[in-house]
């Protein structure tokens, strides 16, 4: 099915190649992870499955490529369509149509699939993916894992006989997560669907893999069946804490409904956040999390109910500058946060905004992005940035302002490893400085790395809460409150 | 600013006709738009597209636009009216206040120009706003238009909100580093990082496309069937009756680019161009202390 012979990618002229030399043969009916960490090439090797690279993001290419037996670099990408699906890492940039169901159709349409076959197909992708009663949405007003799962349904319904998939759980709740396997499993062994999908999660996440690929700087480091005994392991917490600070954010009884929509994102949610105390809070994609984060910081109102930051009603209209010091948002979109043309200018932003002092400015700058491991890329621009990379600059940004209050919303997408580690270690200093520290995630295991108390919420309500161990410690269940409610991804 | 022109869902008269038939006349209100400058044609497009922009419900976004507009044609008006430059010969003044001597035919030329806006914008605003853009885009497939064209059509229709929504999204960015996200003072540091995100989403949205086999030789097919019943197939065609009739007796008696001569009443001339003054006044201070406050 996919046959590469000794293909070199390079973006640019200058430094190192992006992919050095890979061969590659998978046949039909695989199931291959390909992992590795931040930058070793598994999103530009999927994408050339397919011709995006080089055909719609610029490269030079050396080699040979096969895949179903066509060349995609020498066809256009929209040909390679009938065969290769893909889904791109980056979902909130993908939807093309006003509808989720027409977005779903999009590629049917192409396909030049008759109008009356089109409708059971486009409802049997929304119904795998979780998202049925959502086919008139639009899709920009999709939660982060709604997306995801809209990404995977446009490409699913087209029924493709390779798969490839670029990282397509990370916005995904465990149960989701879980769901996706299932159905990828059931392509592969059912019906001889071939799936290469990228995946940093080195342990855990590859159940289902035939086969894992491992990337180290743009060559194959190692190819084999996955590991039997890599199994999702819940780390230790980094220092325990017994925070007894006073309350920077106290949220009661907050109810929310967005305009036109059937039911509330948040149905009476009440909680606190003490200085020096992390707070995690985890439930399926949809369940309010993000709502939550842009009330607690003030940026949107509440219908009902009351959010006090710092001992202020964030009804009480003040300054920006002082709301900012008092509460920081990452969103859980990076790309919704950077503002600067240079990740130097990005880091300064809020600082001159909060009317720091130059050489203040300058140190501070130097120092978080030495602690954030930013320093070869000051002068890059942030767009130019992976996803990952993008979400270290927001939240360096965002920690640079020194905050009352720092509210993380998924703070470690995209990220590997190493990665996960260094912003749950900035996490664990922002709390031992006095910061209250609210992080909502699917990172079951950068929860139990940080959090001293962990919240569940399933259809904006709470549904639990308590220490993280014993929450956290079957991560499935976690979504159990939802599953039998909402339908599995 | 992102739902000026966007869809409004609603069950309205107007919501429910083909796009055809919506497109037919829209054709035909911006071909007289073109067509002439005579003031009484344009204000008979322009109010019929206000009434009927009003009587489906989303007459609010068309009075939104407008008073979006209002200044900017005050400003067309005055300028016309007191610049000499436009005096042609025969040269009439229609009233003289102090030192300023209003022009009847720099009045004329304003007023037309601001009808001739206004004109379009109702008409588009009353079709935008009732009508979804997949069904704008499935109109302009069944009127033929090849597929590429009227994509790119209801993609700049799209463009509009994408860009709109990126905007509101930087604003919120901003306003949590800090920054003070109101007014003029923050729309400008705003635009830049907006149009780099608006640029990047296109890009997304043009691989995303492509690799849906975006392109593909052979018939697409299409999930929105776009329906035509009689009353439809009617406006249709009276649509296509009114842009040729409207064109051609615009062509024919008004006079394609020459202005009528219209004889203003000292009062009226001086009510208008006062009023105009006045909304262009408020424009120019409220820009300069949004500016002096940011
Ligand atoms: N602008 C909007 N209009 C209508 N519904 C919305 C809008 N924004 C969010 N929603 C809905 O509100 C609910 C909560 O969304 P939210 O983004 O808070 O979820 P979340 O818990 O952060 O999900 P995820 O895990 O996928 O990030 C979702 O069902 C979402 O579809
Ligand atoms: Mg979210």
């Amino acid at each position: 099915m996919i046959d590469l012979h000794d293909v070199t990618v390079r973006f640019g002229t200058r430094g190192e190649p992006a992919l050095d030399a890979v061969s590659l043969q998978v046949a039909a009916g695989e199931h291959v992870v390909v992992a590795g960490p931040l930058g070793a090439g598994a999103s530009t090797l999927l994408r050339l499955l397919n011709g995006v690279v080089p055909h719609l993001v610029a490269a030079t290419v050396i080699g040979r490529i096969r895949v179903a037996g066509l060349d995609p670099l020498t066809l256009p990408v929209y040909a390679m369509a009938g065969h290769v699906g893909m889904v791109l890492d980056d979902p909130g940039l993908t939807a093309t149509q006003g509808t989720v169901a027409e977005e779903v159709a999009f590629g049917l349409e192409s396909l030049g699939i008759p109008a009356g076959a089109m409708r059971p197909r486009v409802a049997t992708a929304l119904h795998d993916v979780g998202l049925d009663g959502l086919d008139d949405r639009d899709p920009a007003t999709l939660s982060g894992g709604e997306q995801q799962r809209l990404a995977l349904a446009s490409v699913l319904a087209m029924e493709p006989s390779l798969l490839v998939l670029d990282e397509p759980a990370t916005n995904l709740d465990p149960a989701g997560a879980a769901a996706l396997l299932a159905i990828l499993r059931r392509l592969c062994v059912g019906r001889g669907v071939t799936v290469i999908r990228a995946d940093r999660d080195a342990c855990g996440a590859t159940s289902g893999a035939t086969r894992v690929v491992r990337l180290a700087a743009g060559r194959i480091a190692a190819d084999g069946p996955p590991d039997p005994d890599a199994a999702l392991g819940l780390p230790a917490p980094l220092g325990p804490r017994s925070p007894t600070g006073h309350v920077v954010l106290a949220v009661s009884d907050v109810s929310l409904t967005y305009p036109g929509a059937a039911t509330q994102a948040l149905d009476g949610i009440s909680l606190e956040v003490r200085a020096g105390e992390v707070l995690g809070m985890t439930g399926p994609n949809g369940s309010g999390k993000s709502t939550l984060a842009r009330l607690a910081t003030g940026l949107t109102q509440p219908d009902a109910g009351t959010v006090v930051v710092g001992g202020l009603d964030t009804r009480v209209r003040r300054p920006a500058r002082e709301r900012a010091a008092a509460a920081g948002l990452v969103f859980q979109d990076p790309r919704h946060q950077l503002l600067a043309a240079t990740v130097r200018e990005e880091l300064a932003l809020g600082l001159r905004a909060l009317r720091t002092p130059e050489p203040e400015i300058s140190r501070r700058t130097a120092l978080i992005a030495e602690r954030f491991g930013l320093g070869p890329l000051l002068d890059r621009h942030p767009l130019r940035l992976g996803r990952a990379t993008r979400k270290v600059v927001a939240v360096a940004a965002i920690r640079a302002m020194a905050p009352q209050l720092l509210v993380l919303d998924e703070p470690t997408i995209g990220a590997d490893d190493a990665l996960r580690l260094l912003i749950a270690q900035e996490i664990v200093d922002a709390a031992g400085e006095g910061t209250g520290v609210l992080v909502l995630s699917h990172d079951v295991r950068l929860l139990a790395l940080v959090a001293d108390r962990v919240l569940v919420v399933a259809n904006g309500r709470i549904t639990a809460s308590g220490s993280p161990g014993v929450l956290l410690a079957n991560s499935l269940a976690l979504a159990g409150a939802e599953a039998a409610s909402a339908p599995a991804l | 600013m992102n739902s000026l022109f966007t869809f409004v869902p609603g069950t309205s008269w107007l919501h429910r006709r083909s796009p055809v038939a919506k497109l037919a006349w829209f054709a035909a209100a911006v071909g007289i738009a073109f067509a002439t400058y005579h003031p009484v044609p344009l204000a008979v497009v322009a109010v019929t597209g206000l009434a009927l922009a009003a009587l489906s419900g989303v007459g609010r976004p068309a009075l939104r636009t407008m008073a979006v507009l209002g200044p900017l044609a005050a400003s067309i008006i005055v300028l016309q009216a007191l610049a000499p430059a436009t005096c042609v010969a025969p040269c009439l003044v229609a009233a003289q206040v102090g030192p300023f001597a209003i022009g009847g035919a720099g009045l004329t030329r304003g007023v037309s120009l601001v009808l001739r806006v206004l004109a379009m914008e109702t008409w588009a605003v009353a079709v935008l706003v009732t009508t979804h853009p997949s069904d704008l885009f499935a109109g302009l497939r069944r009127l033929h238009v090849p597929y590429t064209a009227a994509f790119m059509g209801s993609l700049t229709v799209q463009l509009v909100p994408v860009l709109g929504r990126e905007l509101e999204i930087v604003l919120a960015a901003q306003r949590a580093r800090g920054m003070s996200a109101r007014g003029f003072g923050a729309l400008i540091p705003a635009l830049r990082p907006a149009f780099v995100a608006t640029f990047e989403r296109v890009q997304g949205m043009a691989i995303s496309m492509e690799a849906r086999g975006f392109g593909l030789a052979g018939a697409r097919t299409s999930w929105r069937y776009v329906g035509l019943d009689r009353v439809d197939q009617a406006l249709a065609i009276l649509g296509a009756v009114a842009l040729v009739a409207g064109v051609g007796a615009g062509i024919a008696w008004w006079g394609l680019d020459s202005l009528p001569v219209v004889v203003w009443p000292a009062a009226v001339a001086v009510v208008v161009t006062a009023v105009s003054a006045a909304a262009f006044g408020w424009l120019l201070v409220r820009a300069l202390v949004l500016t002096a406050r940011g």
